[in-house]
């Protein structure tokens, strides 16, 4: 016999759970208390076979041959791929544009195999070299005559995002997510069969960049493998204004980053403070009910600092005690205990005699002066309690205020440096990172990241009528750099649980499964409680169709 | 109603007993069944997914799980805490559940694998080539036997730590470990069986 196998089966919806617990329990209930089953299938099963199934083991026990045999499988899906790091288990090629109609254009080129020659990409002005005499089939030979390059960049997520390139990378069983500082796709063609780079020869790439910064790495696509592969550094060309714009970016997080990073630290210890501040909230003292029954016990008040706290505390019978009566007054009991249910609130009382034990629900309560003793002491206490508490909102909110301040003040600065930056921008002030390559493909210029920290949350993605929401390709981006993480497959997280950075504009975007972008925009985040550990992310599903790239761009305001 | 009072002769010392709430709610449970609904609510999604983990059709899995604390609340004055969770306790029922289920429909177990779980185990394994084993070990996951299985699942797929796994198999968890560890030794041969690298 095999077993099933099913691999990445969506979960049950949590409603769906939550309903059928809410109709459960009176059946749980009533099945408890009552004689004869009743109800589900299952349990009719349960009850009417019972006697069956005993026999049945007995004999299952003596008859059966102990020898253990091999235990075969069958897998219900017909085509069981190892998932890309685009994390999906069902046959999909590694590269695979999530949108419908949307893919980043390639510009095609006609190059003659004999002279080579060199290209400009006129999208950003990029350009490549081709060397004489470089082209051959996969079998080797050479080739004659004109050849077709396909090319094409990726600068932002929205353009990665398109294109369906993986932006994961693992490394020595870590996985990384990739900032990219512009990717390249170059192909080349020949009567419709992709051809290869002859050994030996290499094409110059000089890509245009609109990241400064040498902290990227340069990688290919190996796509057999499904990872990147790590090649080395590219050689960066950039003009004295983008030098200044460097040493900008260096001054402000100085400036500015530095703290603000502090400040949210010290919001975050404020916020902690406040909870336990709020855990130790005062009691207040509870008036006896002279038609209540109440015992006066005393009691080690050395132990019990709770209980000393006021003076002339007796614990009145909870009304919840239908079988509390005067008789318990009048039995010789042999000892009592107090236990403790919720501190200065509820405590149970156990009384024992030689025969039987008795157990009360009870609770403090105070009468005449000490009642009135215990109320000052109470308002006295609740008042420098509610003086601390209000201290503490009133320094965080000048914090958050602070930290608003810093993050309005770094985006404003921001803004005007890139002003400046495309009034002065010309052929001579732009940043080019240039590499050579031996072979066609994909080749990327990238800073791997880990991970944001932070605490997770549980994620549940709905769209706008709250129905479930699977995403393909589904990414978690930090507006103003192009670090991409990718959201599902992510080792210690599950698709429903991940943590973000607070305070970075971010944004979730990817596809649904019928090839529409689904986007939690960055003013959506910002609409996240701040010590939120669950959370609905309700998507909105981009309905109409884009024109290019560069339609959904300005939407996603990248 | 009289008011009155009684008055414990001897100055006692009474030792409070420091439950924890979930203690004292099973203590309120077992005195009136009524009072098992926040344990019930607690652990009712917790233990349908495992369940379900285990099981192929949604139905089956729900109304498993009703059965589980029904068993529960029936057994619930035998539930001794003595150092194990009573979520320990619930899913023990719900293997026990599982076990019944199985023999009575004759099916073999279906077996639910998350490619996550997968990325886990290979990391675990030191086997970066996931492209070239990654079928495989689905594979090989799947013919465990029924014990290695469960002990895959529950540390994989429902990221149990290895104490509760511990508790509901009822092993030590240094115990749980070893057995773990030992696994993934069987599933890393078992898959580069026949690697000529």
């Amino acid at each position: 016999m095999k077993r099933k196998i099913n691999i990445d089966r969506p979960g049950v919806d949590p409603r769906e759970i939550s309903r059928r617990r809410e109709a459960g329990f009176d059946k749980v209930i009533n099945v408890n208390s009552s004689p004869a089953f009743g109800g589900s299938r299952g349990w009719y099963l349960t009850g009417g076979i019972a006697a069956l199934v005993a026999t049945g083991l007995i004999v299952f026990f003596l008859t059966r041959d102990h020898t253990p045999r091999p235990v075969q499988s069958s897998i219900t899906k017909p085509e069981i791929r190892m998932p890309a790091p685009s994390g999906t288990a069902v046959a999909m090629p590694f590269i695979n544009p999530p949108i419908a109609k949307l893919d980043m254009p390639y510009e095609v080129f006609k190059v003659n195999t004999v002279k080579g020659g060199t290209f400009t990409y006129k999208r950003h002005g990029s350009t490549f070299s081709i060397p004489a005499n470089s082209f051959v089939y996969s079998n080797g030979t050479d080739i004659r005559g004109d050849v077709t390059i396909k090319y094409r960049e990726m600068h932002d997520a929205a353009e990665v995002f398109v294109s369906g390139i993986p932006m994961a990378y693992d490394s020595a069983g870590q996985r990384y997510h990739f900032e990219t500082a512009g990717m390249v796709e170059i192909t080349a063609w020949k009567d419709g069969q992709q051809v290869q780079l002859k050994k030996g020869r290499k094409v110059e790439i000089r890509m245009r960049s609109f990241t400064d910064g040498s902290r990227f790495n340069l990688y290919n696509l190996d796509t057999v493998a499904r990872n990147w592969t790590y090649l080395g550094k590219d050689k960066i060309e950039r003009e004295s204004a983008t030098s200044r714009t460097y040493a900008f970016y260096s001054s402000l997080d100085t400036s500015i980053g530095g703290p603000m990073n502090q400040i949210f630290a010290e919001t975050e210890t404020i916020k902690q403070e406040l909870v336990t501040l709020r855990q130790a909230e005062p009691q207040a003292p509870k008036k006896a009910n002279p038609k209540r029954y109440r015992f006066n016990i005393e009691v080690s008040r050395g132990e019990f600092p709770d209980l000393a706290t006021f003076k002339g505390v007796q614990f009145e019978v909870d009304s919840s005690e239908k079988s509390f009566n005067s008789g318990v007054f009048y039995t010789q009991w042999q000892d009592a205990n107090l236990e403790e249910i919720k501190k200065g609130v509820s405590y149970r009382i156990h009384l024992k005699a030689r025969k039987s034990n008795q157990s009360y629900l009870v609770y403090p309560v105070y009468e005449g002066k000490d009642y009135e003793q215990a109320m000052e002491q109470f308002n006295e206490s609740y008042a420098s309690y509610s003086q601390k508490v209000k201290e503490r909102e009133e320094e965080m909110k000048r914090k958050q205020e602070e930290y608003e301040a810093y993050l309005k003040n770094y985006a404003e600065l921001q803004k005007k440096q890139f002003e400046q930056q495309f009034k002065t921008m010309d052929g001579a002030s732009k940043i080019y990172r240039t590499f050579s390559v031996s072979g066609f493909g994909i080749y990327n210029c990238d800073c791997p990241h880990m991970w944001p920290k932070g605490a997770p949350i549980a994620a549940i993605f709905e769209d706008e009528e709250g129905q479930p929401v699977n995403m393909n390709s589904p990414y978690l981006v930090e507006k103003g750099r192009n670090a991409m993480f990718y959201l599902y497959g992510e080792p210690g997280f599950s698709k429903t649980k991940f943590s973000y950075t607070r305070g970075a504009r971010n944004m979730i975007f990817g596809a649904t499964k019928h090839g529409k972008v689904a986007i939690f925009t960055s003013e959506d985040f910002e609409k996240i409680p701040a010590d939120a550990k669950k959370y609905t992310f309700t998507m909105r599903i981009l309905n109409q169709e884009f024109a290019d790239v560069d339609e959904l761009k300005k939407y996603l305001g990248i | 109603m009289i008011q009155t009072q009684l008055e414990i002769s001897r100055a006692v010392r009474i030792p409070i007993v420091n439950l924890s709430d979930e203690e004292i709610e099973i203590r309120e449970a077992k005195a009136d069944p009524a009072r098992f609904r926040p344990l019930y609510d607690r652990y009712y999604e917790r233990i349908f997914k495992f369940l379900y983990q285990r099981l192929d059709e949604k139905e089956d899995a729900f109304d498993l799980c009703s059965q589980v604390f029904l068993k529960a609340l029936t057994n619930l004055h035998s539930y001794r805490s003595m150092g194990v969770p009573f979520s320990s306790w619930l899913y023990r029922i719900a293997r026990n559940e599982l076990n019944l289920f199985y023999r009575r429909s004759k099916t073999l177990r279906t077996v639910n694998i998350e490619t996550e779980g997968i990325y886990k185990i290979m990391d675990e394994m030191e086997e970066s080539r996931l492209d070239s084993y990654g079928e495989k070990l689905i594979q090989a996951v799947a013919e465990l036997d029924p014990g290695s299985l469960e002990m895959i699942e529950m540390r994989y797929f429902e990221k149990m730590s290895f104490r509760e796994i511990g508790d509901i198999l009822q092993i030590t968890e240094s115990n749980a470990k070893v057995r773990l560890y030992r696994i993934l030794g069987r599933l890393k041969k078992t898959i580069t069986k026949n690697d000529k690298s």
